[in-house]
């Protein structure tokens, strides 16, 4: 199938013997405004008919049209006409009702109006031409309104109706529509005032004669193929949208070929009548330009979020110190006392209560400051758009490494926890995409390890604990980056990568309610969902160090005979590679196996209750890791707390995570995969601190 | 001689990631891109679909801040819209 597109016509011209005439009527003339949604139309339709006006169903149709009289007075004898607000539209191919009715009406030879007015928006002229080819093929008497042209201008777009009107052979009035005033480009006479201006316009345009549509394609609609004439020298000729050999019988081909020949004749006509200098763009397409630069995108997101992390450290950390001091030091001693008033003192029951629940729940509690900035800093870039705007360099980025660029939607997901994440592969139509996603999600550092890295990075980093944590986000997008590089390169060679364009939603200020909100919901459920974890394991890492294995008595034991204690040295020292082989932190990470809540809950629990004569005042959390990590690493601390980080982000997340796997993915590549994090964490851990341990 | 369709339709199949990018590629305006994204989505050649930048809907396991997440169709949610082509046609441009 070809389809014709002649070149715009050079003139206006009203000439040529296959020109008709439309018939007068002796009734009263009417005059239809059709358009794009959104282009002014109904304003325009306000001005020029005041309050003369009513709304009702069109006859035969359930459409709301509104429809008015207007007093023409630019011709040289004054007209009323029937002026007809039709529903907004995109093209003559229908896809409401509302749209229905402009297809219906203007190829309704008997009941058709006497003159179309399209109201065409300068600012986005494609589709108002678009529509307007349908139009001029429809071989019905137009006149274009060219209205949003203060818009088109502040956007550096500038239309000349002149131009415009010679290369459609529509005559065209600028209409500035919040004015009611134009000014007539061409087909009509010129001087008087504005409004004038457009009245004779119209009528002049309905007493023209129809041309022959200079586009060259008979108008077909959606429901059928384009009656195309004659060979092609056009944008679509041969090479087509739909291509040139597609079954001529599809109605679907033969659509979109209809359509890729407007689109053509849009291109030629925009390139006569529109000049787009670009140099005036708007504040919001300024920031995108740097944040979704290729270059400075992802630098950018490095920095905000290296800024979020900074400052939520070097703000809530005071804070933080100060919780501990006052769980750990005055409400274990009134704890204590409060115990000792019932007869419960240095019993089981203690131990649970001062060494299990308040070390373990009050840790947690420090974190409230840091969450809720954490929270309030996320929530404001998430509520302003920067964040969609983080998403869309996230899958350049990947996609660039060869990666599935839509996965880097439940990895995004990922960061706040792995869970959904898995369940979120379903969104990937491809089965390999789903494995390859769900193979990778376990190394996105959920929300849950972050309480970690920001406890040990305040005890072993100080004021560069920011930087630090922003760090451990940093070597989880490169994990991430390189494992995906790994599987593509062998196990899942030849995955195919998916199209996929992003819109960005627009920029809006947060406010005030939102963001209030949203702190208080994620810090209530924060505390909700890791206090039950925390209270969990808690109650069985205090069971497990209470039963001893040489045949103590329950709760009598010390923690280091116990079963907990026992397992967690008989693991220790496959760490000693990576400088961190203290049972204490075998035990949290053995925990944290379970649930990453759990980790530092489990680290203050065994350092309380390996230490019952302190009981009253175990000291801080951070005093006894900066002295275990001392020790275990023969004096390089640093290096030792930096490879558990690594080792911490990088293996198994926790069973709620494997589940899920299993559940997605089967239980062969999920057990594979949990070798392969433990793999992987360990060896990095280990060259962390090796490494670490020869320059620090 | 390639049309502007053709053009952005291609442009998107080779791994566009924007309509700037594509507008781009394809060598027309972005008020042009987005009117033959739009006519594309209309005739069933390309899809657009809503994603939520956050947690699915469908729970989200022991996450902490999950009741905070906006889920996707949430009225605060912020969305992209993505927009994907349907199954290649024979003869179609990505056939070629």
């Amino acid at each position: 199938m070809t389809v014709r597109v002649r070149r715009p016509a050079s003139t206006p011209s009203c000439h040529g013997g296959s020109a008709r005439s439309e018939p007068p009527r002796t009734g009263q003339r009417i005059v239809a405004l059709a358009g794009n949604p959104n282009v002014g139309k109904s304003t325009l339709f306000n001005a020029l008919t005041g309050g003369h006006q009513h709304v009702a169903n069109w006859p035969g149709k359930t459409v709301h049209v509104a429809r008015g009289r207007w007093q023409l007075h630019g011709g040289s004898t004054p007209l009323e006409v029937e002026l007809v607000d039709l529903p907004g539209t995109a093209s003559l191919a229908p896809r409401s009702p509302d749209e229905e009715l402009t297809r219906d009406l203007v190829h309704d030879p008997l009941n058709r109006p006497d003159l179309v007015v399209l109201v065409a928006d300068a600012a986005a002229p494609a589709r108002s031409l678009y529509l307007l080819s349908q139009l001029i093929d429809a071989q019905i008497p137009l006149l274009v309104a060219l209205t949003m042209t203060d818009i088109a201008a502040s956007r550096g777009t500038d239309v000349d109706a002149a131009a415009l009107a010679a290369a459609t052979g529509v005559p065209v009035v600028v209409v500035p529509p919040r004015r009611g005033t134009g000014r007539i480009a061409h087909g009509a006479a010129s001087g008087g005032s504005s409004t004038d201006q457009l009245a004779a316009a119209v009528e002049a345009s309905i007493a023209r004669p129809v041309l022959p549509p200079p586009t060259g394609i008979t108008w077909s609609g959606a429901d059928s193929p384009p009656r195309a004439d004659s060979t092609s020298d056009s944008a679509a000729g041969s090479d087509s949208a739909a291509g040139s050999d597609s079954d001529a019988g599809s109605d679907s081909d033969a659509a979109v070929a209809e359509a890729a020949a407007r689109f053509g004749w849009v291109h030629e006509v925009l390139a006569h009548a529109v000049a787009d200098t670009g140099h005036r763009r708007t504040w919001s397409d300024r920031v995108d330009r740097v944040v979704t630069s290729p270059i400075l995108g992802p630098v950018v997101f490095l920095a905000v979020m290296w800024g979020v992390f900074t400052l939520t450290t070097r703000v809530a950390a005071p804070l933080q110190a100060g919780l501990d001091r006052f769980l750990s030091g005055p409400v274990s001693d009134a704890a204590g006392r409060l115990l000792g008033l019932v007869g419960l003192d240095g019993t089981w029951v203690s131990g649970l209560v001062i060494d299990g629940l308040i070390a373990g729940v009050g840790t947690l509690l420090t974190f409230v400051p840091l969450m809720a900035l954490m929270f309030a800093l996320l929530t404001l870039l998430e509520d302003s758009g920067y964040l969609a705007r983080a998403a869309f360099v996230a899958d350049r980025v990947m996609r660039a490494m060869g990666l599935p660029g839509r996965a880097f939607l439940p990895l995004l997901v990922g960061f706040g926890c792995n869970v959904p994440a898995i369940a979120g592969t379903r969104i990937l139509p491809d089965a390999r995409h789903r494995l390859m996603t769900a193979l990778l999600v376990p190394f996105t550092s959920c929300s849950a390890r972050l309480t970690v890295y920001v406890l040990v990075a305040t005890v072993f980093f100080g004021s560069a604990a920011g930087t630090v944590v922003f760090g451990m986000y940093v070597v989880s997008l490169l994990l991430i980056v390189a494992v995906g590089l790994v599987l593509r390169s062998t196990v899942l060679k030849n995955t195919p990568v998916e199209p996929l364009v992003l819109e960005l939603p627009p920029y809006r200020v947060p406010t005030l309610r939102v963001l209030t909100r949203g702190v208080g919901i994620r810090l209530a459920a924060f505390l909700r969902t890791a206090g039950g974890i925390i209270v969990g394991t808690v109650t069985v890492v205090w069971l497990l160090s209470s039963v001893s294995l040489t045949g103590g008595g329950f709760g009598t034991v010390a923690v280091e005979d116990s079963v907990y204690g026992n397992v967690a040295q008989a693991v220790a020292p496959a760490f000693a590679p990576a400088g961190f082989d203290d049972w204490h932190t075998s035990a949290a990470l053995m925990t944290g196996f379970v649930a990453k809540e759990a980790v530092i809950a489990s680290w203050a629990q065994s350092y309380a209750a390996s230490e019952p004569a302190d009981a009253s005042t175990p000291g801080t959390l951070g005093d006894h890791l900066r002295t275990s990590f001392e020790q275990s690493s023969d004096g390089h601390p640093g290096p030792a707390a930096l490879a558990f980080l690594v080792f911490l982000l990088a293996y198994t997340p926790c069973m709620a995570t494997i589940a899920a796997q299993r559940h997605e993915i089967g239980g062969r590549w999920t057990a594979a995969g949990v070798v392969g994090q433990l793999l992987i964490a360990w060896t990095l851990a280990v060259a962390v601190f090796q490494i670490g341990r020869l320059v620090w | 001689m390639i049309d502007p369709m053709t053009a952005v339709l291609r442009a998107i199949e080779s791994g566009a990631g924007s309509l700037t990018e594509a507008a781009r590629r394809a060598e027309v305006s972005y008020d042009e891109a987005d009117a033959i994204v739009e006519t594309l989505i209309d005739l069933g050649r390309l899809r657009r679909e809503a994603i939520a930048i956050g947690c699915p809907s469908g729970g989200c396991g022991t996450c902490g801040s999950a009741s905070g997440c906006h889920p996707a169709g949430h009225r605060d949610a912020p969305t992209l819209l993505a927009i994907r082509p349907v199954s290649p046609r024979p003869g179609g441009p990505s056939a070629q």
